[in-house]
């Protein structure tokens, strides 16, 4: 072969060699992406927080992991009636401090079953063995006096990560009868810092109740996956409180959180006094609707809303993430065929006689690195489309911009400096999926100082429901200023 | 000069380039690793640890691969 040959060679091959990617990987990791992402959906898709409240209705059981008296404030650990209406459950701990009043019209709403379980606030250092974990569940529906007007602390009843270790899960829950609660014994393990949590499903494990699996299997839709305690028939309660819990794992509990700022409107009727809404609060109630339709789940999902256990980085304490974006899925098609003919093309190196002049080990090699180069280029695809997010919080906007391996661009604005928002849908693909760009405006409005050449430096590039995300962030607008005329502005 | 130049084949050459190229291929997905780390840190969601976990098996098997090709090749 001569030098200009082999020249040729090189320079016919070398970007799609730097380009390329390699087969048998790019399978493994499609397989492996399946498979876990089939797993994870089975379990993460069960957004199903009523499953507790219709699991439990007329299980006449009660569990109480852990009572921690000196936690609850005015509540009493452990106090429940309404034994005598079995099939309806009021599941709460309560713990001392300013919160709304958790008064009586929160509990005639019933025959609703609530699922109200949450922990006590983060006491954590001492883990659950220190009896910050005071959980219990037992029956109160239809018990007001004696269950409510006591004070419930609702602001902190704020949606955080619980990591709850599976020996939970192999804890001996004492099911007692009808009106009885069950002791626990002590919890192994150190749990971290933890906020309140609720306690909405608690999977098939050993002595569990075994309607838990008949219910994860028969709850499907929106309007059952995900509410607070369901209402039984009268639409009263509706606040989906399918936030941020995590699944740790099959036969271990599976903890759901609540969302603060879901919680007043349920009680919102029950309070003795009435605290001025602070903007912690904030309520969207477009974000509501989204996961009232299960946009919560699952986490890969372009466009979610309130997504469980999300963070970003430079998140403030109180900062909420409400909805989190990324490019609509269908933006991928162009690396995903690309991939697929480039997996193929190694069948055809044969017609290549420069190719095929050399020898199998030499050729070996060449196909080695052809598909690691291929999985290369799947993995850089799909890290860049997962984690080039926006994100909408209750307070600021954040533009996440990722190009290649070592570039990243972070925006971030606080909602007041927004000065108008909207949206374009340009194109077949994106009138037929329902995607577009929302691009919001500030005062000093400038070009991204990105690579990307947007409009604005907050151009939400093909996110999927357009309208929806300006709707939310209008609404975010208005509340702002309203919050800024009334002085309660952070 | 003439024997050097005489001694080599296309073999020879493409298999020194595509050693080289399988080296840089392990490297970057050893910045991969990394990346998807830091990614994962300025956004945690609850699928972060799978990414991570999916960078360092295309390390690994880079680094096996590569290491193979290089000394059987």
């Amino acid at each position: 072969m001569s030098g200009r040959g082999l020249l040729v060679l090189l320079f016919l091959f070398a970007p799609a060699f730097a380009f390329g990617g390699v087969g048998a990987l790019a399978l493994f990791v499609a397989l492996v992406a399946g498979g876990r992402g089939a797993d994870v959906g089975r379990v993460l898709g069960e957004c199903a927080a009523g499953a507790i409240g219709r699991g439990l209705a007329g299980a006449a059981h009660g569990i109480r992991l852990r009572e921690a008296p000196e936690r609850l404030g005015r509540a009493t650990p452990g106090q429940r009636c309404g034994a005598q209406l079995g099939g309806r459950f009021e599941n709460f701990v309560q713990r001392g401090g300013d919160g709304r009043s958790f008064g009586k019209e929160a509990f005639d709403r019933g025959p609703a079953f609530r699922t109200f379980l949450p922990f006590c606030q983060a006491v954590g250092q001492d883990g659950i063995q220190g009896s910050d974990l005071c959980l219990e569940v037992g029956q109160v529906g239809g018990c007001h006096r004696e269950a409510g007007g006591r004070d419930l602390p609702v602001e902190g009843l704020i949606g955080r990560g619980i990591e709850v270790p599976p020996e939970l899960a192999v804890l001996n829950l004492e099911l007692g009868p009808s009106g009885t609660m069950g002791e626990a014994p002590d919890l192994p393990g150190e749990v971290p810092h933890r906020s309140f949590g609720i306690v909405t499903e608690f999977l098939a494990h050993g002595n569990a109740p075994p309607w838990r699996v008949h219910q994860q299997k028969s709850l499907k839709g929106p309007r059952q996956e995900c509410f607070l305690g369901g209402d039984s028939g009268n639409n009263s309660l509706k606040r989906c409180i399918c936030q941020d819990y995590r699944v740790m794992r099959r036969g271990s509990i599976l903890i759901r959180m609540i969302e603060s700022r879901y919680m007043p409107e349920v009680f919102s009727k029950s309070g003795k006094s009435k605290s001025p809404p602070s903007t912690d609060l904030r309520v969207v109630s477009e974000v509501k609707r989204m996961v009232d339709e299960g946009y919560c789940e699952p986490p890969w999902r372009s466009l979610a809303a309130m997504p469980p256990g999300t963070k970003f980085e430079a998140q403030n304490d109180d900062e909420k993430v409400l909805l989190l974006m990324r490019k609509h899925p269908v933006t991928n098609l162009w690396w995903i065929g690309l991939t697929a003919v480039l997996f193929g093309l190694p069948l055809f190196w044969g017609e290549f006689p420069l190719i095929a002049s050399v020898t199998p080990m030499v050729g070996l090699a060449l196909a080695v690195f052809w598909y690691l180069g291929l999985a290369f280029f799947v993995i850089q695809n799909l890290l860049l489309w997962f984690y080039n997010v926006y994100i909408v919080t209750d307070e600021r906007i954040i533009d996440v911009d990722f190009f290649g391996l070592l570039y990243k661009n972070v925006n971030a604005m606080q909602i007041r400096k927004i000065e108008d928002v909207n949206y374009s849908q340009v194109g077949m693909f994106s009138s037929i999926f329902n995607y577009g760009n929302v691009v919001i405006q500030t005062a000093a409005e400038q070009r991204s100082a990105d690579r990307t050449e947007e409009a604005s430096a907050f151009t939400f590039e093909a996110v999927p429901n357009p309208d929806r995300v300006v709707k939310v962030i209008g609404e975010l607008m208005e509340q702002e200023e309203k919050e800024e005329y009334e002085g309660r502005t952070k | 000069m003439d024997d050097i130049l005489g001694s080599l084949s296309l073999s020879l050459i493409v298999g020194l380039f595509v050693k080289g190229l399988l080296v840089l291929t392990t490297l970057l997905s050893l910045v991969t690793v990394r990346q998807a780390s830091l990614m994962d840190k300025v956004l945690n969601v609850p699928i972060g640890n799978w990414f991570k976990t999916l960078a360092w098996g295309f390390f690994f098997v880079s680094l096996i691969l590569t290491i193979g090709i290089v000394l059987i090749v």
